[in-house]
């Protein structure tokens, strides 16, 4: 073989659909990410070479780079719950001026509509793979419900502030507090992301398509479910 | 696969089409070039490490002289130096700016942000990170974090003097625990909050970008060890910064929004009764030393991985044990994970619990030794090469295992009973941490040097520095074990007050000498580095005959990084091959270039 059609070979553009070699193509078959890269609807849409500096993203396989980031930006995200969490086992045992915080009812909506959220992203998102013409209605429909959640948590906040729960009130409302805020701010954050992917031909970045894009913001949306979830349970039935 | 010259002009030309940016503003100061970028955190640290020096050389200052009057620094410093003494909050205060500095804006900035952003996409054949904008954006988050810290030395009250460590509850009160600890805390905190921001911003694109963008044929077990340090060090940063920035969030409510997460029942300070319902103090060293002990690698780390490649260029022979030192690499990183709690065996700390915390702590000594032995077995019988960056490496081992060993004795519960909190400890984490990370930096510089600048540093010039240094620093950090041994308490303004210590106002002087001249010699470099930058002789593409790709590009590389995309076929220290043509084998020489039947 020829340098040439070495090279030929890594930049030709690659059929939709698993499984692709590009992933560590120096290692194939091994140390694949924790997302298989170009899932449905994944791909390069660029269809050629590494990219440069004006893309918001370098590498040949530029959705599975995003997809990557995004897996590998979850584990911060994490760790901060988690630190958040352990504070509050360690807090909640020492047990001194603990007073629970009374259960606003409203958490049981605000929780169904940000699991409803993540249906209608799903939809948007196996729409956008077959191309569906509805998939900016599903996301106008999954940014809709997340702005409700929000302002379902804000809504809740304003009920324990009138019966007088507020963020200094006990070490337990303190912790009530510290979790859903920091939650909805994270929430709030993917709003304005999945809203970019919404309008995304005018703020798209060449290299990355909207069905790409619309699964990578779906694996941050679907992690603050699952994330609201634990804490949801975690409030409700450790308080 | 192919086996034709991949030095030769190919087809993949057409890829690089792309021309940098013209304007100046685009090209050096809002540049998404990670060479540019990466030289931009290394000006940085350069800045952060004058300033921190200035500091500690005050501390010396009051400690070899304490109580001495001082009328030309009252007229530079006139709050600091009230009637010609320094005051004894204006001491804390540069004790805990010195070391937030240090271990934030030079001891992480430097080895991860810049060489690991210089060098990273070159030793793997990439063009740039993964996320260019990204990038940048981690930079100016970086720079914006400093100049918050900058600020608190503005502020009303200046300063915290908390310590570095910025131990609550002194630290969530406001002024009533000290002038500093109201704005300038606050500043602290949001300071340190938005640098985990641009660390986290840099750990995600070293990630994606070693596991997405290397270069055909580069392997994981073909990059160099420096890329799998950075590599070590960006996961660490990924999963320790959190937690610092959960505890800064936490610290912030407490001081601002009236929470007790930190602040105990009952508190009474200076007389004035504290308002707040009862929190633990201990949470804070839990959730600082969670994110604390993994720092600690991530300043050294790096460190680790230029010396392993340095060592091996100037003793031209393979580094020894390639597997090995990756797997000790990991381990330390893994480790460093669960021995936060050696920092708090004072704390109140369940003995069985300070028993485990104990014991993951000396295991860490495992994998140091092995890279410890391996560093030596890499130096036993090669060729050595005495260049300038090759005497900072050799310093490096010198003081990772003068440093470690003190770490053997401070990781023993009854040890550190006794050595707790005094200057032993001091002396200690400086070696190790602090000197060792610096010696890392050196070494890195007066390696990529010609590199980054396409100009070769002065070598005579250098080795004067080397040697001055390292004679100041074990000057200046053993004796500081022996302050520890003689009880004497670490952070304290003076130690006149008390009678036994009156025997160490000697070692504090030897001390305070030592600091002078080293930081004194420092001149020697800034000197080196502005005369090299202009007219040091022009660096050619590989000028210490190395193996790795960034030397398979000119000095400093274009814009694109590499003429073409290269491809490995060999591992990174290839070198004295017995029956090549060279001592060296580049990683993008065609195989034909190691001898039939040489394994790569």
């Amino acid at each position: 073989m020829t340098p040439s059609s070495t090279y030929e070979v890594k930049v030709q553009p690659r059929p939709i659909g698993p499984p692709k070699e590009s992933w560590d193509r120096t290692t194939a078959g091994r140390g694949r990410g924790p997302e298989g890269p170009g899932g449905p609807g994944g791909g390069d849409p660029g269809g050629s070479g590494p990219g440069d500096r004006g893309d918001a993203v370098l590498g040949p396989d530029p959705g599975a780079m995003a997809a990557t980031a995004m897996w590998v930006a979850l584990a911060p995200i994490l760790m901060l719950f988690m630190a958040f969490v352990s504070a509050y086992a360690v807090r909640m045992g020492l047990g001194e001026g603990w007073v629970s915080v009374p259960w606003p009812r409203l958490l049981w909506i605000n929780t169904a509509v940000l699991m409803v959220s993540s249906l209608t992203l799903e939809r948007a998102r196996r729409g956008a793979v077959a191309g569906d013409a509805r998939v900016r209605t599903w996301l106008g429909l999954t940014l809709a419900l997340g702005g409700g959640f929000v302002l379902g948590q804000i809504a809740a906040w304003r009920l324990l502030l009138t019966h007088g729960v507020g963020i200094s009130t006990s070490p337990a409302s303190s912790f009530f507090y510290l979790l859903t805020g920091a939650h909805a701010v994270h929430l709030a954050g993917g709003i304005l992301g999945l809203g970019a992917v919404a309008v995304w031909p005018a703020v798209g970045f060449r290299r990355i398509t909207r069905p790409v894009a619309i699964r990578v913001a779906a694996i941050y949306w679907h992690f603050m479910g699952v994330l609201w979830l634990g804490l949801f349970l975690l409030l409700m039935l450790w308080r | 696969m192919s086996v034709a010259d991949p030095h030769s002009p190919g087809p993949a030309g057409h890829a690089h089409a792309h021309a940098a940016p013209t304007s100046f503003l685009a090209r050096y100061v809002f540049s998404k070039d990670h060479k540019v970028i990466g030289i931009q955190y290394w000006f940085l640290a350069l800045a952060a490490v004058m300033v921190g020096m200035a500091l500690s050389f005050l501390v010396r200052l009051q400690l070899a002289y304490p109580s001495h009057m001082f009328p030309a620094l009252e007229k530079i410093l006139p709050i600091g130096f009230a009637g010609g003494v320094m005051a004894p909050e204006f001491y804390l205060a540069m004790v805990t700016m010195h070391g937030t500095i240090m271990v934030f804006f030079v001891l992480t900035t430097a080895p991860m942000g810049g060489f690991g952003n210089f060098a990273l996409p070159l030793q793997i054949g990439a063009r740039d990170m993964a996320f260019p904008t990204l990038n940048m954006l981690s930079y100016w988050v970086t720079l914006l974090g400093f100049l918050v810290l900058m600020a608190a030395f503005f502020v009303e009250g200046g300063a915290p003097l908390g310590g570095w460590t910025g131990y609550a509850p002194l630290s969530a009160l406001g002024t009533v625990a000290g002038p500093g600890q109201g704005a300038g805390m606050n500043l602290w905190i949001i300071s340190i909050a938005i640098f985990c921001v641009g660390s986290l911003l840099g750990a995600l694109n070293f990630i994606v970008t070693t596991l997405g963008l290397r270069t055909q044929g580069m392997t994981l077990m073909r990059m160099p060890l420096t890329c799998w340090a950075w590599f070590t060090t960006a996961v660490l940063a990924l999963l320790s910064f959190p937690v610092l920035f959960g505890a800064g969030v936490l610290l912030l409510l407490d001081r601002n929004a009236g929470t007790s997460f930190f602040v105990p029942a009952g508190l009474v300070i200076s007389g004035v009764p504290v308002d707040h319902k009862g929190g633990s103090p201990i949470l804070w060293q839990h959730l600082f030393w969670f994110f604390g002990h993994p720092e600690v690698y991530i300043a050294i780390v790096p460190g680790m991985g230029a010396t392993s490649q340095i060592l091996s260029t100037f003793a031209r022979k393979p580094i020894f044990g390639y597997r090995a030192m990756v797997i000790a690499i990991f381990a330390i990183g893994l480790l460093g994970f669960f021995v936060w709690g050696h920092h708090m065996f004072l704390s109140g700390m369940n003995p069985t619990t300070a028993i485990v915390f104990s014991l993951v702590t000396l295991s860490i000594g495992i994998p140091s030794a092995i890279k410890t032995v391996n560093w030596l077995g890499t130096l036993w019988g090669g060729k050595l090469r005495f260049t300038t960056a090759m005497l900072w490496s050799l310093g490096f081992v010198s003081l990772f295992v003068s440093g470690g060993l003190g770490g053997i004795f401070l990781g023993q519960t009854s040890v550190d009973l006794y050595l707790h909190d005094t200057y032993f400890v001091v002396g200690h984490f400086h070696l190790i941490m602090g000197v060792a990370a610096i010696f890392g930096m050196f070494a890195g510089t007066f390696y990529w040097f010609p590199k980054m600048f396409g100009r070769m540093m002065n070598e005579p010039l250098g080795k004067v520095h080397f040697l001055i240094t390292l004679l100041g620093v074990y000057a200046i950090f053993m004796p500081m074990h022996v302050l520890g041994i003689l009880g004497h308490p670490r952070r304290y303004y003076t130690g006149t007050n008390y009678e036994y210590l009156g025997q160490a106002a000697e070692l504090h002087t030897l001390i305070t000498w030592a600091a002078f001249i080293t930081i004194g010699a420092q001149l020697l470099f800034v000197i080196n580095l502005l005369w090299s930058w202009t007219r040091g002789p022009k660096a050619t593409a590989n000028p210490w005959e190395a193996t790795t790709l960034e030397w398979a590009t000119s000095s400093p590389p274009p814009y694109e990084n590499f003429d073409q995309d290269p491809v490995v076929h060999h591992g990174p220290y290839e070198y004295s091959v017995p029956g090549a043509p060279r001592d060296y084998i580049m990683q993008n020489d065609p195989p034909s270039a190691a001898p039939h039947g040489h394994r790569s």
